[in-house]
C-alpha cells in the first residue's frame, strides 16, 4: 500500500511536469536560448525556469525537488506579459526561484517535505536587463552608418525611383538593411547600394558589402550579440533564500536554513573557451538539538564554503559540458556538541558535473574531512526544463 | 419664406464659428489654405487625402528602457524607449516612414491607419533596428 502511494506521488508530479511545461511558447524560448550558455554550477544558483533535482541518490536522505522561477511559468500561460513594460512591472518574480520538494529515506519511505525561495540581489548575467549590453548596441559604429545608409537609400527611394517602382525598391532596401546578404540582391540595386555607401563614407558598410557579402546585417548582429551575451556571462550573481524541511509525521520544520550564494567567472574568455569560476556559499542552519526535549530549532550551524568550479565548454556551442569544483567548507557549532564531534570542523570538497543531454546535468559531490579521515559522497541529479521536455517528449 | 430664414440664421452661425476659429489660430502655425480661398487665389485645388499613420511598437523580453526606437516622416522624428505607439498625421501615398533604432530585446512594429509596404517588421533580440515603410494608399 505504501509503496502503490510512494510511486502514485511520483507519477503524480511527473504528470503534472508534462502538462505543464508541454508546449514552449516563443517567449519562454527566449530565457532558454540565454539560460544555455550558463554553468551547471549557476543554473544550481538560480534557474531561469525549471530545473528537477534528485539529490543525494545513494544517500540516506534523498530528495526530489522542483525549483522554477514564478514569471517564467506566469509568461507561459500569457506570453503578453514578455512585453517590456510589464517585464519591468514583475521584476522582483522575475528575480525569485521557488522550490518544492518531498524527501525521501535509505529505502525510498516518504521522510516529509521541502521548500525554499531564493531571490537574486545582483545578477549581471541577465542580458534581457544589462545596461552594459544596450549601451554597446547604441554606440556600435556600424550600426550608426546603417542608419546614415537607410536615410540616403530613403531620399533615393523619394528623389529618384518611379512611382510604379517605389514599392519593389522599398522592399530591396528592408532586405539589405535586415535578413538578406548583399550578394543576394539584384545587381541594379547593389550597384545604388553601393554608391551610396561610397558617397557616405560609410567605411564599415562598404567593408561588410566587400568582404561579407555572403552574410546579413542580421546574421552578424546575431553574432555580435551573442559575443555580447558572452561578455556579461562571466558576471556576478548572488543570491539570497531560505530553504526548510518538515518531519514526515507532522508539517512541522525539522530544519530551517538561510543560504546566501555568489558565483563570478575569473577569466574575460572568448566565447567556446574554458573558464575558471567562484563559487562561495553562506549559510545559518536551525535544526532540532537531540540533546533537548522534544522536538525544537536549537541546533545553530554556520557553515561557509567557497571554491572554484573549472567550467569546459563545447568549442563549437559554447555550452558547458563538464565542470569540476574544488572547494574548502567550514562549519561552527553554536549549540550543544554531540559526542564524537567538534564545534569547528573542515572539509576539503570536490564536485564534478557532467551534462549527460543537452540539459541534463550529473553532479557528483565528494566531501574529505582531514580531521577525522571520513569521505561522503551524494550523486544528484539535475534535470534543467528544455532537456526534461524532450524526454518527456520523447524522440521527436 | 421660413426656409430663407432657416438659411440666414445658417449662415450667421457659421459666421461667428469663422470668427472664432479665426481667434483660436491666432495663436497657431498656419495652416494650408482651404480650396475656397485657394481658388479665389487663382491656384487650382489639390485632392490630398490627409490620413494619419500609427506606428505600434512593441519591445520583448526586455527592461522598460533598454530600447531606443525612432521613427521619421518628412524630416520629423519621434523618438520612444519602451513599448508605445508613434502617430504621424498628414502621410500621403509614396511617403515613406523610416525607423531606426536598438533593443536589447526582441522588436515588432505594425503600422495602422494606411496601407503600406511592408504592414509588419519584427527584429530579433541584439539586431539593428532598420528600415522603412512605403505608404501605397
Amino acid at each position: 500500500m505504501k509503496t502503490i502511494k510512494r510511486r502514485l506521488l511520483i507519477l503524480i508530479l511527473m504528470l503534472a511536469v508534462k502538462n505543464s511545461f508541454a508546449q514552449v511558447t516563443p517567449a519562454t524560448n527566449f530565457l532558454f536560448a540565454a539560460d544555455s550558455v550558463k554553468s551547471g554550477a549557476a543554473k544550481d544558483i538560480l534557474t531561469s525556469f525549471f530545473q528537477l533535482g534528485l539529490s543525494s541518490l545513494l544517500g540516506p536522505d534523498k530528495e526530489l525537488s522542483i525549483n522554477s522561477n514564478p514569471f517564467a511559468v506566469m509568461l507561459k500561460r500569457n506570453p503578453a506579459l514578455s512585453l517590456d513594460k510589464n517585464y519591468k512591472k514583475y521584476k522582483p518574480l522575475r528575480r525569485l526561484n521557488f522550490r518544492l520538494g518531498v524527501r525521501f529515506d535509505s529505502s525510498f519511505g516518504f521522510n516529509g517535505f521541502s521548500s525554499g525561495l531564493q531571490y537574486s540581489l545582483i545578477d549581471q548575467t541577465d542580458a534581457t536587463t544589462s545596461d552594459y549590453i544596450f549601451h554597446r548596441l547604441r554606440t556600435d559604429e556600424l550600426n550608426k552608418e546603417r542608419d546614415v545608409l537607410l536615410s540616403a537609400l530613403n531620399d533615393y527611394l523619394v528623389n529618384e525611383v518611379p512611382a510604379a517602382d517605389k514599392p519593389a525598391f522599398a522592399s530591396n532596401v528592408n532586405k539589405v538593411l535586415q535578413d538578406v546578404p548583399f550578394n543576394k540582391l539584384d545587381a541594379g540595386f547593389q550597384k545604388i547600394v553601393k554608391q551610396l555607401a561610397a558617397e557616405k563614407n560609410l567605411g564599415k558598410v562598404n567593408d561588410v558589402f566587400a568582404n561579407r557579402g555572403d552574410s546579413s546585417f542580421k546574421q552578424i548582429d546575431a553574432a555580435k550579440y551573442t559575443a555580447l551575451k558572452n561578455k556579461i556571462k562571466n558576471n556576478l550573481l548572488w543570491t539570497i533564500g531560505i530553504s526548510d524541511s518538515t518531519y514526515k509525521d507532522k508539517f512541522q520544520f525539522s530544519n530551517v536554513a538561510i543560504v546566501s550564494k555568489l558565483t563570478k567567472g575569473i577569466f574575460d574568455a572568448d566565447p567556446g573557451d574554458n573558464n575558471l569560476e567562484v563559487n562561495m556559499m553562506a549559510a545559518y542552519t536551525f535544526s532540532n538539538d537531540t540533546m533537548r526535549q522534544g522536538r525544537n530549532l536549537k541546533r545553530e550551524i554556520f557553515t561557509v564554503e567557497s571554491g572554484i568550479n573549472w567550467i569546459i565548454r563545447d568549442k563549437r556551442t559554447d555550452r558547458p559540458f563538464c565542470e569540476m569544483k574544488f572547494s574548502g567548507s567550514y562549519y561552527h557549532n553554536f549549540a550543544n556538541v554531540y559526542a564524537s564531534e567538534n564545534r569547528d570542523s573542515l572539509t576539503i570538497n570536490g564536485t564534478l558535473r557532467i551534462r549527460v543531454l543537452e540539459d541534463i546535468w550529473i553532479p557528483l559531490e565528494i566531501k574529505y574531512a582531514p580531521k577525522t579521515g571520513n569521505i561522503f559522497g551524494f550523486l544528484n541529479i539535475r534535470a534543467n526544463f528544455t532537456g526534461l521536455n524532450k524526454l518527456l517528449k520523447g524522440p521527436s | 419664406m421660413k426656409k430663407d430664414k432657416h438659411q440666414s440664421i445658417n449662415r450667421q452661425a457659421a459666421k461667428i464659428a469663422m470668427l472664432k476659429k479665426s481667434s483660436a489660430a491666432a495663436a497657431k502655425p498656419a495652416k494650408p489654405k482651404k480650396p475656397k480661398a485657394a481658388a479665389a487665389a487663382g491656384v487650382a485645388p489639390e485632392a490630398i487625402a490627409i490620413q494619419v499613420a500609427n506606428l505600434v511598437v512593441e519591445f520583448h523580453d526586455v527592461d522598460a528602457g533598454l530600447s531606443d526606437f525612432t521613427a521619421t516622416h518628412n524630416g520629423a522624428d519621434q523618438t520612444i524607449h519602451e513599448s508605445g505607439t508613434i502617430s504621424f498625421k498628414n502621410v500621403k501615398t509614396n511617403d515613406t516612414i523610416t525607423i531606426k533604432g536598438d533593443s536589447a530585446g526582441s522588436t515588432i512594429v505594425n503600422i495602422n491607419g494606411v496601407q503600406a509596404v511592408p504592414m509588419q517588421m519584427s527584429f530579433d533580440a541584439g539586431q539593428h533596428i532598420g528600415g522603412l515603410f512605403l505608404i501605397t494608399s
